[in-house]
Parts: C-alpha cells; structure tokens; sequence
C-alpha cells in the first residue's frame, strides 16, 4: 500500500465534504485491510478523530461506533454473545485492536463474522447523510453513493449465538452462523461464500429445514458440499445449545 | 508529515511519510527488537504496544502515532527476560525472531490478566507464529512462569 496523501479530520461534516468533493477519496477504520492492499491510494481520510470510538449502552440495546475495535467488542460483558463470539477467531488480539467494527461492515467482506452476526441481530446501521439503514439490506446492495458509517445499532435481544468453522484457529470463515432469539428466532449464515443471508423462524425444531432455506456454493476454500456438511453440523450444535435459552 | 513520538518515554520530532508504518519508523531510530516478518499482520513478531495497546506495527501509520506512548521490548527489558527465562528453559528458543514479538504479547496480557489460563494464554497468542518450536515448548515455560507467579 502506498498513500500519497492523507487527512485526519476532527469533524464529521469537513470528513464528509472531503469524501465526496474529492475523486478516489478513501476511508479509512483501523487500516489493515488497506494495509493488505497492492495499490496507490491518492487520498485517505483517516476516521480515527472523530470521536466514533465508544459503545454506548441504550434502553433498547447498543450503539456501537463505527471506529470501537473488534477487541473492545470481545472484551465488553455486556455486548450480546453471538456478536462478541464472532470476533473471537479474527485473526490475533494485536489485529482486532486495530481492526474496527465498521471497517467490516463497510468491506462487505463475504467471509466476514461480523456481518453474519449482526444480520442474525437485525441490526441498523446509521450513515451520516444517508441516515438509517438496515445491515441486510446493506450486505446485499451496499451504498449507491459516497457516505461515513458513524455507528451500529444492535437491539437488545433475549440470546443469541456464532458458530463457525474455520480450517485453523484465526484463519478466515469456511462457513459461519448466528442465532438470536427475540420473539422469533433469526438465523444468519455466511461465507457460503457468499455474504449473509438470514431466515425467520418461530421455533428451532427442524435444523434440516433450515438448513435448505440457504445456498452453499463452490469457490477456491472449499466445496458447496463441504460447506453444507459443516453448517449441518454447526446448525445441529446451534440447536442443541439453544436448547437451554428462556 | 511532522510527529512527536513517545518511544519508552523518550519524546522523537520525526518526519514521515503519510504510508510510513511504526516498524519502519522504529527501525531507523535503532528499535531493533521491532522485526519484519510476514509483513501483512497475520505473524506477530512486529507486536507493540501503543497506548498501552497490543498492536502490528507493521500496520500502524507513523502519523496516527502522534503523541503516542510506544513500548518496544527494548522498553521492558526487565519483565522480558523474567518470561523470556522460563520459555528458553524449556529449550523452546531455536532461531529466536519470534520472540520480541511473543514477548510483547505476552507482556501485553498480563497487564489485563495477571493470571489467565492457559486456555486464555493460548487464545492471546494465536496470532503470533512460530516456524521452529511446535509452540508446545513455549506453552510449557509459560505454564511454569505461571505456576511460580501464583506460589
């Protein structure tokens, strides 16, 4: 990665302005996927001083700030288990200090566990020119024009879970699963390779059912039939463990 | 681009270039304990702490450091050969380029958990490769660090 030049704002509009009076204006969280990246960035807006960086607990459930770490969403008790579950396995403790919870929302990144978990929690994702939008149909169409992700809103939820499998303990996501249990039950699955996709149900009975509500396919990591063998098993786990839910 | 670093208490006026990362900037003023491994952060072994955090240094810019408080093994040489003991004891130290990195990580949960488990030693040090050991060498020093620490 080379960057020719960058800016840290301390003001979410003059961010905003920037990004969009400037042609190939980048964005930038906890900047390791950019880090990764074999290109010339001519012009990074560094979001780190504005501020996006708490979790803030609400009487309907958690605004996450776009710039909180994937540690600082491992390390906080009170976060629901299938969200703080999924970034248990992203890559090692140094990384997910860095690495922020928008910057992986925002990749779109089909592997990606925070997307699963937060379309099995139904969560809502606040742009600052766009305003609300909701994270499915986020991971689906993405944005349509330039914005600044500000923060995520989780609603509270009675439980909820991640599964997952990967091939070694900090590798990237062959499948992955989130539960949450509100009134019904959502269930996300991910990585299929495909981003995720979600499902509504009124009790978890029949994981085989379930199971055929999601397509599994192909790509260089593993085959559609590995991938539907995994999640059958994960499922099955999934099951069991809700068992005990209220 | 002009920043001040905190480097083991010492304050450095420095000029970087805005894709200028910590690692390298460490290496020119001398922090050789701060080594290029894989150079894409999945190994570990340019681990410091800014702030107090445990992060790749081969990832963090140089100008998001500004005013920062940098530790670099050279920093806690003390604590370091504490552990460091243990571990070689062991025979577990074959090349030795991982272990500035190992080390940091290391030093790095036990300022937030004094006495984890191994279960929870394991799970911190999952982004910190090895090529010689197997880790099981390692696991056991620090099993042992641990035990002494308790008595």
């Amino acid at each position: 990665m080379k960057i020719k030049e960058i800016i840290n704002p301390s003001d979410i509009q003059d961010a905003y302005e920037q990004l969009v009076s400037r042609k190939n204006a980048t964005l930038m969280g906890g900047g390791i996927f950019l880090r990764l990246q074999r290109r010339t960035i001519p012009f990074v807006i560094d979001l780190s001083n504005l501020g996006l960086n708490s979790i803030e607990i609400t009487s309907t459930g958690f605004t996450i700030g776009a710039m909180v770490t994937l540690r600082q969403i491992e390390t906080n008790a009170s976060i629901p288990d299938g969200l703080r579950a999924c970034v248990r396995q992203i890559a090692g403790v140094a990384v997910r200090n860095m690495a922020t919870v928008g910057g992986s929302v925002m990749g779109r990144y089909p592997f990606s566990d925070v997307l699963t978990a937060l379309v099995s929690l139904n969560a809502t994702l606040h742009f600052h020119k766009k305003g609300a939008v909701p994270i499915a149909q986020f991971a689906d169409n993405g944005l349509d024009e330039p914005d600044i992700l500000l923060n995520i809103c989780v609603p509270k939820v009675k439980n909820s879970l991640f599964a997952v499998y990967k091939p070694v303990y900090t590798d990237f996501s062959l499948v992955n699963l989130s539960i949450s249990k509100e009134e019904k039950y959502t269930i996300s699955m991910g990585a299929t390779p495909k981003h995720a996709t979600s499902i509504t149900v009124e009790s978890l009975s029949d994981s085989h059912a379930v199971l055929d509500q999601f397509d599994f396919e192909t790509d260089r990591r593993a085959s559609a039939e590995y991938r539907r063998a995994l999640a059958k098993v994960l499922l099955e786990d999934a099951f069991e463990e809700a068992k005990v839910w209220k | 681009m002009e920043v001040t670093l905190i480097i083991n208490g010492n304050r450095f006026s420095v000029s970087a270039a805005p894709d200028e990362v910590l690692l390298d900037t460490l290496r020119k003023l001398g922090y050789k304990s701060v080594k290029r491994g894989c150079d894409s952060t999945s190994c570990g072994i340019c681990n410091i702490h800014v702030d107090g955090k445990l992060v790749p240094s081969c990832a963090f810019l140089t100008v998001r450091a500004d005013q920062k408080e940098i530790t670099t093994l050279e920093g806690v040489q003390d604590k370091a050969k504490e552990i460091a003991a243990y571990v070689t004891a062991e025979g577990a130290e074959q090349c030795g380029f991982c272990s500035p990195g190992n080390l940091m990580t290391l030093i790095s949960l036990f300022n937030e958990n004094e006495n984890p488990t191994m279960e929870e030693v394991k799970h911190y040090l999952a982004g910190n490769l090895c090529r010689c050991s197997g880790y099981e060498g390692q696991h056991r020093g620090i099993a042992k660090y641990l035990e002494v620490k308790k008595a």
